[in-house]
């Protein structure tokens, strides 16, 4: 054990120290030095007390949180229908452009007809990718209103 | 334990408004307690405790009952605090003792009554509070609650959302940027003391 692993040990002391720690805080003298710095500091921030709650603070509290209305679950929370609306939005209007892209792009676009093709059939053949992207993103974007909505 | 917190869970979703304020009394010292050593300033405890609990009872319908509840309680107070501090940018440096009776229960210990030691202690506690406004939050909130009573490591894990190993490391670390300042703070002093004499 070198002087790091013991100051580790003795900086995080939650139950007795290990044999090999106290041997070697005896041999040390930067050791012991920190064994009593830590102590200090662990004194110092250990004797303030618990704070305590000023009387009726619980029957407060506990009359407030029968007006809290209770959620039937996810779907209910607004923040999760905008999200979901949102992303569904984004989901059609994704696809429609590709198709789209890809339908005007082979057909009118005569003399870039060999690139139009290969990005037109590249649009087409990945149509399932960029929904497959976009519902990945609407998943994203869903789950962080949802834990935003729930830490609210 | 656990089948007593799923009762009082259960009840809470039920409306019943004295296990709600059970839930309250059992958790309510220590959620103030983390939200005053996060944010050190005690005059905002009471907003923030309040806070804290109407977020739990909003949220209490999601609760992995599989979790410990008190860990879940005091994450959410941990959430709290952060988010006052983020908006007031700001951590109070307040007396680690704040009033007379914490004072006088700490002066009255056997061996400590001499004023010297007083001046002693409370030129230490100055030291360390200057040294605690200068610990980056990183460092600072787990050195802090892995000094409160009862808050253990597990739990202060899972209040930060990091490895129980990453929390004894970023306690070394902030208590020996702690022990450097006191240090270089102390040297400073005696430094000065010597020019002043001479």
């Amino acid at each position: 054990m070198d002087c790091k692993d013991v100051q580790r040990e003795l900086a995080n002391r939650t139950s007795e120290l290990p044999d090999a720690v106290l041997a070697h805080v005896a041999a040390c003298p930067a050791c012991r030095s920190a064994r009593s710095m830590f102590n200090a500091i662990d004194d110092a921030l250990g004797q303030v007390a618990l704070w305590q709650p000023p009387a009726g603070f619980a029957e407060r509290l506990a009359a407030k949180a029968a007006h809290i209305p209770r959620p039937g679950g996810p779907r209910s929370l607004p923040e999760f229908d905008r999200a979901a609306a949102a992303a569904a939005v984004l989901v059609a209007v994704t696809a429609y452009l590709s198709i789209q892209l890809a339908a005007n792009f082979s057909s009118a676009m005569d003399a870039y007809a060999g690139l139009v093709r290969f990005v037109s059939q590249s649009l087409v053949a990945h149509t399932g990718a960029i929904a497959g992207a976009s519902a990945a993103v609407w998943f994203c974007i869903s789950a962080w209103f949802t834990r935003k909505a729930l830490l609210s | 334990m656990e089948r007593d917190e799923n009762d009082l869970v259960r009840r809470c979703l039920a409306g019943d408004q004295n296990a709600c304020a059970n839930l309250v009394e059992a958790y309510a010292r220590m959620v103030g307690t983390v939200i005053w050593r996060a944010t050190g300033d005690r005059q905002i405890v009471e907003d923030l405790a309040q806070e804290t609990f109407l977020r739990v009872f909003r949220a209490l319908i999601y609760f992995d009952r599989r979790a410990r509840l008190s860990t879940w309680i005091y994450t959410i107070a941990h959430r709290v605090a952060i988010d006052h501090l983020r908006k007031a940018r700001r951590w109070r440096e307040e007396p680690l003792m704040l009033n007379d009776h914490e004072m006088s229960d700490a002066v009255a210990e056997p061996g400590t009554m001499d004023p010297e030691a007083v001046l002693t202690r409370n030129e230490s506690e100055r030291l360390i509070r200057d040294g605690l406004a200068q610990l980056p939050e990183k460092y600072r909130l787990p050195v802090v609650y892995a000094a409160i009573d009862g808050l253990d490591y597990p739990a202060i894990a899972a209040m930060l959302g990091i490895p129980l190993g990453t929390v004894k490391t970023l306690v070394f670390r902030g208590k020996r940027m702690l022990k450097d300042e006191i240090s270089a703070a102390l040297e400073h002093s005696r430094t000065s003391g010597l020019s002043n004499g001479l």
